[in-house]
């Protein structure tokens, strides 16, 4: 527990000020008093009965994506009376996601608004990146949260968010592997690697494709992995050299089998949502999720065929954690940290996990949990469609660093979608 | 319309410089200091280099061509469509039925008239489907790409959807303010042929008199969003579409770029209406 919140609080604006620009001394004016503000707000609260205490009759503006039906029911009807009933706290949610959170941050640091809009936000390593690179988040924090002891942080795919040390300034909450999707009633046996699947596309003109957005491009991120010689290959800072080098055998492998994409790979769906449809329509054979649990949960939707499955090719794929964070200048931080706390609680875990629930992968480490916790999440009725975790677990990818993401949405579209 | 110079400073004028002209002012001042490196969070202090990347970029002349080019379009075919209709239907304009369902579109959303059209017009919708049926295609592939397609044609056909209606009130509205048929007679009288007439009197007459809207017609279309995000494809990208991309873009090094963008669809924005008013302006005043 050591320092006290609003020490935690101090560090670090005054080493951006200088970033903030020419025209920056109004800003940077406002900057301090609003991190003044901010320090004073959350003054002395070190022990968690304390912050419990604070928390209570608080409002929590939580930003998160709510493109998910299961996934809106499990925060609306599950999580927001149980969190009001125990805490009192009031969780009001808004939809929003990735550069929409940044956005909004970035715009109140800017335009000198003391209190944020939102207390919590649903985030992912690309958020976590950019939201650190303006210095918008709040932390470290983690160390506060009774939970937490439940959550192994020296693992890699928890602890280390795109190869970037999450020391105490985001919450892990899911953790979900990419998986390709298929019908098995239309393809008995689909390609188990890059090799195969390249066989297949050509074989079967327009039928696959990806959408050249987040889960598109975490798909090219495994490929890339693959390509440069296996699961840790990626792993540690970005090398421009070993970039370039395997990036331009990715593009001439998706090149060469471009012309047997869904419309001859002019064009990809612009989200995988809009892939998720194509799926359904039948339109194409393939689609594929970030979190390798989904498929049961869009057959329970009924978007998805039965028949449909999930897998991972041999190459391996990414897996990564999705994080809750605090925005440095929310003004109801006690009210965000008893949230966080109540949602990696080992019942709320638990809950999340069912497929018929949302489906998403616990970042609890199970071992450490008391006997019956361990039972209860043992015996959690297992997923039907999506492949179990124990066999995917070895096929895992650590995402690379952000640089990699950053290039790869770039070069596509300059080496494969306008080549 | 255009406004004289004496005019314009009127302190009648106040409030619409206070909220209009005001702020939009100071948005494109921050805009064009973002775009230099003078504002914002991570500004490196006076840089011509996002600008530089603005203007050497192939992807932005693609973009501004390919907005210029379904704009024109968009014009091009709902005036010519909307001309017909209003000639056609000129009687029974001023009915309640069954002319005012023509006015339908009017009220729809652009945001609902591309998911209308995405479902109606993609490979697997609802055309495609009935085209199966009949048995003139065998799969989503051979239906013919009207969305997501290279000439954008999803994007052209919603937009005119949206605007016939518009088109045909202000050109059924023109053939009485511009006496259109007073000269039609006139010209008639003097020796001219329905073709010539046609061609020579009332198009000339209409389209001069609908310049100005046409314009911010074409401004529009140049401007939308929605509709070419759901059914355009990722390359080339209609301007907004781009625009957007940049500020939303992983890399937040991007946001000055999206601002110089930004920046140069104003000025092409403002350059079309200012060359549409300049040559109508000598008559109207």
């Amino acid at each position: 527990m050591g320092k006290g919140i609003s020490e935690r609080l101090a560090i670090g604006p005054i080493g951006r000020i200088r970033r903030i620009g020419r025209i920056g001394p109004w800003v940077a004016l406002l900057l301090l008093l609003g991190c003044g503000r901010a320090a004073q707000k959350a003054g002395g609260l070190t022990t968690w009965p304390e912050i419990e205490k604070a928390a209570r009759g608080q409002k929590v503006n939580m930003m998160m994506w709510t493109g998910d039906p299961f996934i809106n029911d499990y925060m609306e009807k599950w999580v927001k009376p149980r969190l009001l009933e125990r805490h009192g706290i009031e969780l009001e949610i808004a939809g929003g996601q990735g550069n929409t959170i940044v956005t909004l941050l970035m715009g109140e640091i800017e335009g000198g608004k003391e209190d944020s809009a939102i207390d919590l936000a649903w985030i992912n390593g690309e958020t976590f990146y950019q939201l650190r690179q303006i210095g918008a988040l709040h932390g470290p924090f983690t160390d506060l949260l009774p939970n937490a002891r439940w959550i192994d942080f020296s693992n890699p795919f928890i602890g280390v968010d795109f190869q970037r040390k999450i020391e105490g300034f985001e919450c892990p909450w899911g953790n979900v592997q990419l998986a390709l999707i298929y019908d098995s009633a239309r393809i008995p046996e689909p390609p188990r690697d890059r090799a195969a699947l390249a066989a297949w596309v050509k074989a079967h003109p327009g039928r696959f494709t990806f959408d050249n957005s987040f889960t598109g491009m975490t798909f090219l991120k495994s490929l890339l992995a693959d390509l440069s010689g296996g699961k840790t290959s990626l792993d540690g800072p970005f090398d421009e050299g070993e970039y370039r080098l395997h990036s331009a055998e990715l593009w001439a492998w998706l090149n060469e089998i471009k012309p047997y994409f869904w419309k001859r790979g002019e064009t990809f769906p612009g989200s995988v949502a809009q892939l998720h449809q194509l799926f359904a329509a039948g339109e194409v054979d393939f689609s594929m999720s970030n979190n390798d649990g989904e498929v049961d949960n869009k057959i329970l939707q009924g978007l998805f065929p039965a028949t449909a499955r999930a897998y991972v090719l041999d190459g391996g794929t990414i897996q990564n954690s999705h994080y809750l964070g605090i925005p440095r200048r929310s003004p109801r931080k006690a009210a965000a940290l008893v949230a966080i706390d109540f949602l990696i609680s080992p019942e709320a875990q638990l809950e999340k996990l069912d497929p018929r629930v949302w489906g998403d992968g616990t970042v609890l480490d199970v071992e450490r949990l008391p006997p019956e916790w361990r039972q209860r999440f043992a015996s959690l009725p297992g997923r039907v469609a999506a492949p179990r975790r124990e066999d995917i677990e070895d096929k895992a990818i650590a995402e690379p660093d952000a640089q990699y993401m950053l290039r790869i949405f770039e070069d596509f579209r300059k080496f494969v979608i306008e080549a | 319309m255009p406004v004289s110079r004496k005019s314009f400073w009127q302190p009648a004028l106040l409030p619409f410089w206070l909220l209009v002209l005001l702020p939009l002012a100071a948005g494109l001042c921050y805009a064009l200091l973002y775009s230099f490196g003078l504002a914002g969070l991570l500004a490196e202090g006076f840089i011509l280099r996002h600008w530089g990347e603005t203007f050497t970029r192939r992807e932005v002349w693609a973009s501004l061509l390919h907005s210029l080019r379904i704009a024109a379009t968009v014009v091009l075919f709902s005036a010519a469509a909307a001309l017909w209709l209003a000639r056609r239907l000129r009687s029974r304009l001023d009915g309640a039925f069954p002319a005012a369902w023509l006015y339908l579109p009017l009220v729809t959303p652009g945001l609902v008239a591309a998911f209308a059209a995405f479902q109606l017009l993609s490979g697997s919708g609802l055309l495609a489907r009935v085209l199966a049926a009949a048995g003139l295609i065998a799969g989503p592939a051979e239906m013919p790409e009207l969305v997501l397609d290279p000439w954008a044609w999803g994007v052209v056909i919603t937009h005119c959807f949206l605007a016939i209606p518009f088109l045909v009130m202000l050109f059924h509205q023109l053939y009485k303010s511009e006496r259109v048929e007073e000269y039609r007679r006139l010209a008639s009288s003097l020796g001219a042929t329905a073709r010539q007439n046609l061609w020579r009197v009332e198009i000339p007459l209409l389209i001069r008199a609908a310049a100005g809207n046409l314009a911010l017609l074409l401004v529009l279309v140049l401007g939308s969003y929605e509709v070419p995000l759901l059914l355009g494809r990722q390359s080339p990208q209609m301007l907004s579409v781009l625009i957007v991309r940049h500020f939303s873009m992983f890399d937040l090094g991007q946001k000055p770029v999206a601002y110089a963008l930004a920046l140069l669809y104003t000025l092409v924005v403002v350059l079309a209406l200012g060359l549409t008013w300049r040559r109508q302006a000598p008559d109207e005043t």
